[in-house]
């Protein structure tokens, strides 16, 4: 350890302040530094193989740092430091990886800004596809040039071993000749004999779609016969990559792998013509061109919307021209927990950021200690001490409403000075409620509550019950509700590596405020940690506000948040301890022309992508055998809510016309148990 | 550049004393947007000033829906309008998200009408305009030969709405406003940021630019209050967190467009070109339209769909900037240095 | 502990026993998270802290000055409502002071249509400030940085009137009677507060002014309170055109006497001003001249400091060192003769 660790203020080095994960994209070194191999197996080393790959996932997921792998300059980099691809790589075939980011390029602009009109003809969709796709095709033939500039540069020789480029051939004059003469130009780069030429020449291009971008070009009357053919440009350009690849095998020769960046956004920003855009994108995809791939990053659901391609009905399909990678499926945990690997790729992450920032060599387990772990006594001990009379006083509060003869057994059982005995008496009172409403008479609970094992023991009522147990203790012990464990900032995080972060930091800041340094804990004291956690459940709430639609997202999410915390709450008989969620049958989110079905399934969709709810198959247990979806706040903002993390047994089940009201109407939210109770009371 | 400004009062009375005119203004929630028009037909000559004046209304998805508040208070604005014998013509109302196209066919309407009047100076009353509007409209009529003059007014409020309310909301992803694209990435670039009130996604925008920019301004204003200092500097708390950034920073009078861009004209001099993101005052984004419209340099920001109908109250001080004389913008009049 | 930690540790302690208690929301946390930000980048402007140590060892000792933790919060509380002018903003307050009012009163029905557009305008600009005379009330006016910030070169070497009216009279007429007397005064002042000393001074020069000249008088910083002194002047003084840049409401100040609008916070700061009075006025030495009224000069209440120095008519509580209260921006007063 550092002798200065000590005398720093400690807040101003956060290791995980300092970098959003989006900021290393401006930095090929650091990247390098912070990318996890970990995450390069299984599924998601698709995305470095031939083929079109489609990666999706909510915001935050890390779609942008695997997919900006894919890029050269950041591939050169890590192989001019490393001298070698990532290790999960190093039996992938090379790639030649350019990008495009359409919304960084203003392609939404196309088709608000008519090119019929600057022609002076009808208003026509074509001709405006025509025009964005004349955009691309140059745009990505002037990065397909900066590649070819990148690979010449000197200290890139293991870039061109790893491609099987041969520096005299990239730099040969000749070979621009060549390209200046393919048909698919239609002549537009004739006469253009060396690089020098061409790059002008295409940047003029470029410049002339500012320019008409900005109101002031001309009329593009070259647009009739002089634009090239995009899939023939894409597919000559592959080719060159192949021949280029001499130095290589034929079943390792590079592919081209155009990335295209920000696609989702393109339906935001261009109401008229985002299909139309779209479809020249799918139409690329269509083509399955041998030698060019086409990599895309969308959230969840800004994918499939529109599959068409230009000019046709035909529609791209899923293993046919593209393969999807899902990085919510592959980074969520199971329920057998086989192939989960988001705690070990979480923790190298946070791992190598210790590395890089603060020079300090911290082993993966070294960094779990600091967060130590969890479990259901150490919980109950923070709000009610076994060692502590008043606090063994104040805990009988837990017991109400239960005849005393009832309360007295459960005292005598459960008090017995062991850590944990709040929970006992918790989850032994909610037993003999609901064993209560079921019409159990007083004798009967008080005989089984004596019973061995307890009843409230049973593997699966306990771990059910656990948790809201303890949400309950805290809330009647007028105390925040303590999180900490490393087990539980995986669950909080959700699969989500941005999630993940944002807890880090929120803790280090926590941590620094009171003078710690975390790395010197082992655990870190739980209250920094649940103040660390609360911050970060509270930011994780507003950041989605400034999000699009995330005004309506946070005004939702807030009521129905709210309306679940106060239904678990009440539930002192932990009746459905999986009230935390709702389900709703799948036919009525996906009813054709119904408008409360398009409402709530554009919203539930819209807060998935933005990781603020997650969706899940619901296997239905009422007999209907209807499919339905499960809907949860996202793990984060439960804190924030203070309603339990975990998800155990059967969410409410609602319907589509509640969960509109819920969503769009203005009266108050009643969920769960709470909705039930009401009910039985009118039945009497 | 040469940009003559003052008060309202004092450069009509040095520009305005001898011309026909006519106001192009917004209708909106906003007091102050009939300020201008007021004043020209109360204390200028009216039988030489015609208003006109357009609508921008949100988009019908707009989350809150402030559609009858907002109606409300525009009803009253025009009865106050009608009460002060100021008259005026509406021009077709618009959608805030229109597109360039949309902006344009509208542009061109006006124009042709006021063409047909023979007047060839246009008083543009920013005050209440969104901003992917006046960028937009002061770009065409700066780059058409008409009108051949153009003053730019604006109004400021009383106050701003205070927090916890925002005063707009529901963003739209981070883009380029209308007419401002700059679609080709180019590195060693600088982008400037005016800080306003709320950060509305700004951190979004300042991501999306990684791999162009080499470095950052941030321009705030001062005067107006304390206050107000406290939420600009909230804001780049929030976007940069807490390293000491006073480097990157520089501070202009709210007002004082001329002189922003000389500021922005030194950062040009250190790096291969700008990109703006204007959050902050109008006066700062109406300088760096000038120098994004000078220079072909981009204007990016989030724009939001929601507008809070009582976003500002009051009515303060007019000010009138001459961006265009005698066919020239003021971007290409020269300054002997001193 | 580093002090920033130490200030830390202490204000987290109030924000988990405020919200176990309930009925306190304040973000203390997130103030003091501020505060320590702009200590590092804004308010280390503040003169006065030069060799004295960081504004973080200030505030510790500050809040040090009370015992309990209530009066503690309250006295952070009060910094929620401070403006700090730092040195960035005095220099727009400089350039808005000259491009918003000083430029357009000395063009003002004196510059043509071409004039505005001439490409020697700027030259033109010093060309009609050069017969008018650059005058401050006070020397806390930085002369030569305003200059500097206007890029004003070629000027008659600025003058101070002084707060005595009598050596005001004096600069004035010496002035007025030169050869080329010029075409009037330019009055500058950083603060002005009840407007008692410049009422005083202007109104007292205002007989010796040549009857051709026109003045005018900038105040950078305004209290709202000082406005009816200015109405006064104005009326005594009609050749005088008054323009202040930045007028600071009442409702921003801390008054003895409640103001319309003021936060409902405020009746705590009276009440702590009130409390403290006593400690916070009591002379430090023989050198001193210590507040008389612990709510500043005649009650202003005022809650400013601009990096430069606190005015006096800002909390004593603020700024004044006394033998058993350290100041967190310590006021630099001049003792009179």
């Amino acid at each position: 350890m550092s002798d200065t660790r000590q005398d720093r203020n400690l807040k101003v080095h956060n290791p995980f302040r300092d970098l959003k994960v989006t900021e290393l994209i401006e930095d090929a070194h650091l990247y390098r530094d912070m990318f996890s191999e970990n995450i390069l197996i299984g599924e998601t080393s698709n995305i470095y193989l031939p083929g079109n790959v489609i990666v999706l996932g909510p915001q935050g997921s890390g779609k942008t740092m695997l997919l900006n792998l894919t890029r050269l300059p950041v591939m050169a980099e890590w192989l001019r430091t490393k001298r070698a691809p990532p290790e999960p790589l190093r039996e992938v075939p090379p790639y030649f990886g350019i990008s495009i980011n359409l919304n960084r390029a203003s392609f939404h602009s196309f088709g608000n800004i008519s090119v019929a009109k600057a022609l002076r003809v009808e208003k026509n969709p074509w001709l405006e596809s025509i025009a964005a796709a004349d955009f691309v095709t140059h745009f990505l033939f002037n990065e397909f040039i900066k590649g070819i500039e990148l690979c010449c540069r000197e200290d890139n020789d293991e870039l061109r071993k790893w491609l099987g480029f041969d520096y005299s051939c990239l730099m040969d004059d000749q070979l621009a000749a060549r390209i200046a003469e393919w048909d698919c130009w239609r002549g537009f780069y004739a006469g253009c004999d060396t690089w020098e030429r061409l790059r002008s020449r295409c940047s003029k291009r470029l410049d002339y779609w500012k320019d008409f971008l900005r109101i002031k070009g001309q009329e593009p009357t070259w647009l009739w016969n002089d634009r090239p053919d995009i899939e023939m440009t894409m597919h000559s350009l592959g080719n060159l990559i192949r021949e280029l690849g001499s130095g290589k095998q034929s079943k390792e020769k590079p592919s081209l792998f155009i990335y295209i960046d920000q696609y989702e956004e393109i339906k935001a920003l261009s109401h008229k013509h985002s299909s139309e855009l779209q479809r020249i994108i799918n139409t690329l995809i269509k083509s399955r061109d041998p030698v060019v791939f086409y990599r895309i990053g969308a959230r969840t659901y800004d994918w499939g919307t529109e599959l068409r391609i230009s000019g046709s009905e035909s529609r791209i399909e899923v293993e046919r021209d593209y393969s999807i990678v899902d990085l919510t499926s592959i980074l969520r945990r199971r329920e057998d927990r086989v192939g989960y690997i988001y705690p070990k790729f979480a923790a190298d992450v946070a791992r190598k950021r210790l590395e890089r920032l603060e020079n300090m060599d911290v082993s993966i387990e070294r960094f779990q200690r600091v967060f130590g772990k969890w479990s259901a006594k150490k919980e109950s001990e923070l709000y009610y001490r076994c060692d502590n009379k008043k606090s063994r006083a104040r805990a009988e509060d837990t017991i109400r409403g239960l005849p005393s003869a009832i309360m007295r057994q459960i005292i005598e059982i459960c008090d017995n000075g062991e850590p944990g005995f709040a929970l006992e008496m918790r989850l032994a009172s909610a037993w003999a409620l609901q064993k209560s409403q079921r019409g159990w008479s007083e004798g009967e609970i008080c005989a089984g509550l004596s019973a061995n094992p307890r009843p409230w023991h049973k593997q699966w009522w306990y771990k059910e019950r656990k948790e809201i147990g303890l949400v309950q203790l805290a809330s009647h012990a007028y105390s925040q509700r303590r999180y900490f464990g490393w087990d539980t900032l995986l669950y909080l995080s959700g699969g989500n590596i941005s999630a993940f972060l944002y807890l880090c930091s929120e803790i280090w800041d926590t941590a620094a405020r009171e003078g710690v340094d975390p790395l010197d804990e082992e655990p870190l004291d739980e209250k920094i940690q649940t103040n660390g956690i609360i911050s970060a459940s509270t930011k994780w709430q507003e950041r989605d506000r400034n999000e699009p639609e995330g005004s309506r997202r946070y005004y939702a999410i807030n009521r129905i948040g709210h309306a679940i915390r106060d239904s678990i709450r009440r539930d002192l008989a932990l009746s459905n301890p999986g009230h935390t969620g709702f389900s709703i049958p799948k036919l009525s989110l996906y009813k054709e022309g119904d408008d409360e079905s398009i409402r709530v399934r554009t919203f539930l969709h819209n807060a998935v992508n933005w990781a603020i709810v997650e969706e899940r198959d619901h296997a239905s247990k009422n007999g209907d055998g209807q499919p339905r979806l499960k809907y949860y706040l996202h793990p984060l903002i439960s804190p924030y809510f203070e309603i339990p993390i975990k998800r155990v047994k059967e969410p409410y089940y609602s319907n589509l016309h509640e969960v509109y009201i819920w969503l769009f109407g203005g009266d108050e939210v009643k969920f769960g148990t709470d909705r039930k109770r009401t009910r039985l009371r009118k039945d009497r | 550049m040469r940009l003559p400004w003052g008060s309202f009062l004092d450069i009509s009375q040095s520009f305005l004393y001898d011309k026909d005119f006519v106001v192009l203004g917004c209708l909106s929630s906003e007091d102050r947007c009939c300020k201008v028009p007021t004043v020209c037909h109360q204390e200028l000559d009216d039988h030489h000033v015609k208003t006109y004046l357009l609508q921008v209304i949100d988009p019908p998805n707009a989350f809150p829906d402030y559609s009858v508040q907002t109606a409300n208070k525009i009803s009253e604005i025009r009865e106050r309008l009608e009460a002060d014998y100021v008259r005026y013509v509406m021009l077709p109302t618009l959608d805030l998200k229109a597109t360039e196209d949309d902006l344009e066919e509208s542009l061109q309407d006006f124009q042709t009408k006021v063409e047909e009047l023979n007047i060839d100076t246009i008083v543009f009353d920013i005050s209440a305009f969104p901003k992917r509007y006046f960028c937009f409209l002061l770009l065409r009529l700066l780059e058409s030969p008409f009108p051949t003059n153009l003053i730019v007014t604006y109004t400021q409020a009383d106050s701003y709405l205070r927090e916890p309310q925002h005063l707009a909301s529901d963003l739209d992803p981070c883009s380029n406003l209308p007419g401002f694209a700059d679609p080709l990435v180019r590195p060693d670039r600088t982008i400037v940021i005016s800080i306003g009130f709320e950060q509305l996604n700004l951190a979004a925008l300042i991501d999306s630019f990684a791999e162009d920019v080499r470095r950052t301004k941030i321009l705030l204003s001062f005067p107006p209050d304390g206050i107000f200092s406290r939420r600009q500097w909230a804001v780049i708390r929030h976007i940069m967190g807490d390293s000491n950034i006073s480097h990157m920073t520089e501070i202009v009078p709210a007002l004082d467009v001329e002189r922003v861009c000389t500021r922005l004209y030194n950062w040009l001099d250190e790096s291969s070109g700008l990109i703006f993101a204007p959050f902050g005052p109008k006066p700062h984004t109406l300088a760096f339209a000038l120098c994004a419209i000078q220079h072909d340099f981009g204007l990016y920001y989030t724009q939001p769909k929601a507008y809070h109908p009582d976003y500002s109250s009051g009515m303060g001080p007019s000010w009138a900037y001459v961006v265009k004389w005698d066919g020239y913008p003021c971007y290409f009049r020269n300054v002997y240095s001193v | 502990m580093p002090v920033q930690d130490e200030l830390r540790r202490l204000v987290t302690g109030w924000q988990m026993r405020a919200i176990q208690h309930g009925g306190d929301d304040f973000a203390y946390i997130d103030t003091l998270d501020e505060l320590l930000y702009f200590g590092e980048c804004r308010f280390i402007d503040y003169v006065q802290f030069g060799d004295t140590g960081s504004f973080a060892v200030h505030l510790k000792d500050w809040l040090g000055n009370l015992d309990t933790e209530e009066e503690k919060k309250l006295l952070f509380k009060l910094l929620g409502w401070l403006t700090f002018v730092d040195k960035k903003q005095m220099q727009a307050l400089y350039q808005d002071a000259f491009s918003r009012i000083v430029y357009p009163w000395i063009m003002m029905g004196r510059a043509t249509r071409d004039d505005y557009m001439s490409p020697r305008h700027d030259i033109g600009v010093l060309e009609r400030l050069r017969p008018y005379h650059f005058l401050s009330i006070t020397l806390s006016f930085n002369l030569p940085e305003f200059e500097r910030a206007n890029n004003l070169q070629g000027l008659p070497e600025m003058r101070v009137l002084g707060e005595d009216e009598e050596v005001a009279q004096v600069v004035v007429q010496r002035l007025a009677t030169t050869r080329d007397h010029g075409s009037g005064l330019i009055i500058l002042e950083d603060f002005v507060g009840t407007g008692n000393q410049v009422k005083r001074v202007l109104s007292g020069i205002r007989d010796y002014v040549n009857e051709d000249w026109r003045c005018l008088f900038v105040p950078l910083i305004m209290l709202q309170s000082g406005m009816q002194n200015i109405e006064d002047l104005r009326r005594e003084f009609p050749s005088l055109r008054v323009e202040p840049v930045l007028v600071i409401p009442d409702s921003h100040c801390v008054k003895e006497t409640p103001m319309p609008d003021e936060p409902k916070e405020f009746i705590h700061f009276r009440s702590l001003v009130r409390n403290t009075a006593r400690r916070v006025i009591q002379p430090l030495d023989a050198s001193d001249d210590p507040p008389t009224n612990p709510f500043g000069y005649e009650g202003s209440g005022a809650l400013v400091v601009t990096c430069h120095n606190a005015p006096n008519n800002t909390l004593p509580i603020l700024h004044h060192h006394a033998p058993r209260w350290k100041p967190l921006f310590q006021r630099i007063h001049h003792a009179r003769r």
